[in-house]
């Protein structure tokens, strides 16, 4: 019994995975840590959903629930269904089956992300060779044809990992997130750690992906003009919690929360009228959260409702879903 | 010059909270517990042990186990074992402790300078220390004990000449990583003399470092000074608890005395187990990462 | 090249006392000589082979060399195998340990690792020897084989059990002494390698619990391992020496413990240059496994 049914691809506006209600919280040396606040989003097929936020806003833990790769001391609650499969609640057999197969990830670092002490050949075949049949000589073909994807010469497959370039150990990484045909992947940071000319082929590649084989992706980053190229619909969060979600269009052009027009007014702009350029000021919170909203230390728009009561999310002039009271005023104050 | 040192990465307050959380680990408080007890017991010999180990005539009967008028039995010559034992806390823990004083402040002296200085300075001391680190540590100690002659002293030195490269290079790599810090340049911008930042910067933040190494060290001095007893090759007129085994192992075998060999190794794996504790506690509280 | 005459120990009244005498045994051990000339010749004499190491005074007139060459087999015999025991379980253990830190077997692990490692080497010895030896009778107390071997009979596949049978306790006292420093280590180094990403990699790409500990973590953890079996082997050794004196095994430790006994000087110092040579050997060795091992080293 498979964990998902590949047939029910059929339906495209049926929701390929969805998170709800998903919160988590870790055990840390100073007391239990709510990294994640009732958190809910949906991703369809062929879809990117963009996860935009500082660090330590929680997008990397979202990222990795979705996988069930926390540590056994972390608490996860809510649900995560993949095809209307609670994740969560997987056999150990549905879980590594589901993993890679269904989903894959390419992880935040991908420079540490393969072993030292194996061939990038091995570790591919490795991932094939745990889901599948295929004998050694047909998972090595298949490495290589992966490896030429991604512009990476197929000589090069039996390399140690330190002999690849940065930006080629990202592609090496990717090309083995893509080896079983997964329905979603989820790319943390991709794009951070290489310089703007491999993050433009890396962007291209993924898109790519995306228009070709139908994948959707999740696409986490701080950066919100990455961000900005690549996905379809985007989430912001702050402090563990979403603030707002909607449109890519909505968001980068009608943001409905303070913090998302901050995020958005804090990229430079190669075109268009020079503005100066404003920075966001204070620091995300730490363990001790404020009361009322978790922004309103930090937001130039916060009034006494703010430090009081937690805003939910609610649907925003723009189209989005977003928590902050200035909606209850039609949110006229937000200024564009 | 004041602003870069509260800058320093030694926060005192994190200190006394961190001194305070050794008080409270359990372990160092066995730890503790062993060292105290053994150190009293050593301190206060002459009035808490029943006999002089060298009482002559010899107070018992020879090999006599263990009973209500010899706790722990006697020795081959009628003397009783527990007074031994008392005595031999002594010697066994005064020995240790000084070469775990000599050995680390050797080493942390070799460890810093070349640590700092690096270049010609670094390459020198780590030859030196190289060379006897490749040495296997007991057959060095035989051949130098043989020369200079059995006696408390010779023990000392040997056991000091070879573990002073262990903590010289685990000094040494401290050091370089400290080096590359911020804080140090910035010291050193401001016009912190070499001695001034050796000793207000780099040792207050290698303390941790040292002081786990050097309680580990006594343990590795006693028992090597049991070592070098037990072959022969310490005094043998005084009474420790290698001197002991040195004499069990020729006597108590055949003459069925398990205490006199039970004893003292007893006495070394305890007080060794509670320098141990004590380092690891050490280690654990002051090096985040290793809490589990 | 050491500090005092020798031949002031040896010719000790009881043995030797004309002056003639004296002098004529200087003349024989090349002390008459300036400290250049000497030094010049010890040179030459160790890097000759057979190195002559001088004439041991226990043995007179064999070599040193050849003296240290009849004992030296059974130390490596002892030191070899136990350490080869000591890595398997001391690895084993690490990866058990280290891949569930702060559990109940981790923390006793640790407990009895610590007590293992502030036991001398030799009382561990005495005590099994008592046991195992004395009282039970299960294993001699003495010695290599129950034969004498010589170059005309030299060990054949027949004495292996009798061998085996001699070498059982000291080679169970050096692995239980020494194996806590292995354990140890290879355990802390398997938390440090679980933590790392390409760890989260193995897990994602749904590969077995199993197939993560040892494919990927445990791989990468053997690397120090080997070093520290190289850096270990000094400390090995030492043990080695004090457990032959306590089992009598004919090993070098052995011999030196004559030596110091008889103040052999020559032989001491033979005894330390070949014991040093070797363990100097095997930490090269170790180092070039190490270099064949690691990838990312080019050798």
């Amino acid at each position: 019994m498979t964990a998902t049914s590949r047939e029910d691809k059929s339906d495209d506006h049926s929701p390929l995975l969805e998170a709800r209600n998903l919160s988590i919280t870790y055990a840390s040396t100073s007391g239990p840590v709510r990294a994640v606040d009732n958190v809910s989003f949906i991703v369809r097929k062929g879809e990117v959903l963009g996860l935009a936020g500082e660090s330590g806003c929680g997008k990397t833990s979202v990222a990795l629930s979705l996988m069930r790769l926390h540590g056994p001391k972390t608490r996860i609650e809510g649900e995560i269904l993949f095809h209307g499969k609670n994740v969560l609640r997987m056999t150990r057999a549905e879980l590594q089956a589901y993993r890679w197969r269904d989903v894959s990830m390419i992880p935040q670092g991908s420079m540490n992300a393969l072993d030292p002490v194996m061939t990038i050949q091995r570790q591919i075949v490795e991932a094939i060779q745990g889901h599948t049949r295929k004998s050694s000589s047909e998972a090595a073909q298949m490495t290589k044809r992966l490896l030429t994807s991604v512009s990476i010469a197929p000589s090069r497959a039996h390399d140690y990992p330190h002999e690849f370039s940065g930006g080629m150990k990202q592609r090496a990484v990717i090309a083995m997130a893509l080896a079983l045909e997964p329905q979603l992947v989820i790319a943390d940071e991709p794009t951070t750690a290489l310089d703007v000319i491999v993050q433009r082929q890396l962007l291209n590649l993924l898109k790519y992906l995306r228009e070709e084989l139908m994948i959707s992706f999740i696409f986490v980053s701080h950066d919100l003009s990455v961000i900005g190229e690549i996905a379809d619909r985007v989430a912001v969060m702050y402090a563990g919690k979403i603030v707002e979600i909607g449109t890519r269009d909505a968001i980068l052009n009608h943001p409905s929360h303070p913090y998302t027009e901050a995020l958005v007014k804090s990229v430079p702009r190669v075109f268009g009228k020079r503005e100066e350029l404003t920075p966001i000021p204070g620091d995300p919170p730490t363990g001790l959260w404020p009361t009322g909203c978790s922004f309103n230390p930090r937001c130039k728009y916060a009034f006494n409702l703010c430090r009081v009561k937690e805003p939910q999310l609610q649907q925003s002039p723009s189209g989005s879903d977003a928590a902050c009271h200035l909606i209850d005023n039609g949110n006229k104050s937000l200024t564009r | 010059m004041q602003e870069i040192e509260t800058s320093v990465s030694v926060d005192s307050s994190k200190t006394s909270t961190n001194l305070r959380r050794i008080l409270h680990d359990r372990k160092a408080q066995a730890g503790f517990g062993i060292i105290l007890f053994f150190s009293f017991v050593a301190l206060t010999a002459p009035i808490v042990s029943p006999y002089s180990p060298y009482a002559f005539p010899a107070p018992g009967r020879p090999y006599t186990p263990p009973g209500r008028e010899f706790l722990l039995g006697t020795d081959y010559l009628g003397e009783d074992i527990l007074s031994e034992i008392i005595y031999g806390a002594r010697v066994s823990m005064l020995v240790g402790i000084i070469v775990a004083i000599l050995s680390t402040g050797l080493g942390t002296l070799v460890g810093v300078l070349a640590g700092y200085y690096g270049h010609v300075v670094d390459e020198g001391l780590m030859r030196a220390t190289d060379i006897v680190l490749i040495l296997p540590p007991l057959p060095l100690m035989i051949i130098l004990a043989a020369y200079l002659g059995p006696s408390l002293q010779t023990v000392i030195f040997v056991l000091t000449i070879t573990t002073w490269p262990l903590v010289a290079r685990v000094v040494r790599s401290q050091t370089l990583s400290l080096k590359e810090r911020p804080f140090t340049d910035s010291a050193r911008v401001a016009g912190a003399s070499d001695f001034r930042i050796m000793t207000k910067l780099l040792i207050p933040n290698l303390a941790t470092i040292i002081a786990a190494n050097a309680v580990l060290m006594v343990t590795t001095a006693i028992v090597g000074e049991a070592s070098l007893d037990f072959i022969g090759l310490g005094d043998i007129t005084v009474v420790s608890w290698g001197t002991m085994l040195y004499w069990a192992q020729s006597y108590a075998i055949f003459n069925g005395a398990w205490w006199w060999v039970i004893a003292p190794g007893l006495c070394i794996v305890l007080v060794g187990l509670g320098f141990v504790l004590i380092s690891v506690s050490i280690e654990r509280i002051f090096n985040p990462r290793l809490r589990t | 090249m050491m500090p005092g005459n020798p031949i002031i120990y040896f010719a000790n009244p009881h043995i030797i006392t004309s002056p003639a005498a004296v002098h004529a045994l200087e003349q024989r051990f090349g002390l008459d000589k300036s400290v250049w000339v000497q030094f010049d010749l010890y040179l030459q004499n160790l890097l000759s082979w057979p190195p002559n190491l001088g004439v041991s005074y226990i043995f007179y007139p064999t070599p040193v060399f050849t003296v240290i060459m009849q004992y030296l087999p059974w130390t490596l015999f002892l030191v070899g195998v136990a350490t080869v025991i000591t890595a398997v379980i001391g690895i084993l253990v690490g990866i058990w340990t280290g891949s569930r830190p702060g559990s109940k077997i981790d923390t006793s692990a640790i407990s009895i690792s610590m007590v293992l490692w502030t036991m001398p080497f030799f009382w561990l010895g005495i005590i099994l020897l008592w046991i195992f030896g004395l009282s039970l009778h299960m294993f001699p107390i003495g010695g290599a084989a129950s034969r004498g071997f010589t170059a005309q009979s030299p060990p054949m596949i027949a004495d292996v059990p009798d061998i085996l049978w001699h070498a059982f306790l000291p080679m169970m006292t050096l692995v239980i002494a020494a194996y806590a420093g292995y354990s140890l280590i290879m355990r802390n180094t398997m938390v440090n390698e679980l933590s790392q990403d390409y760890v989260l990699m193995a897990r994602a790409k749904g590969l077995s619990e199993r197939a993560v500990l040892f494919r990927h973590a445990a791989r990468n953890a053997m690397l120090p391992m080997i070093t520290l079996i190289g850096l270990n082997l000094g400390y090995v050794v030492s043990g080695a020496l004090l457990v032959e004196i306590v089992f009598a095994y004919p090993g070098v430790g052995y011999l030196t413990y004559r030596a110091v006994l008889a103040h052999d000087f020559p032989l001491l110092q033979g005894l330390f240059f070949i014991v040093s040579l070797t363990v100097v050997a095997a930490n090269y060795i170790a180092d070039l496994a190490y270099a064949f091992f690691d990838p990312r080293i080019k050798y």
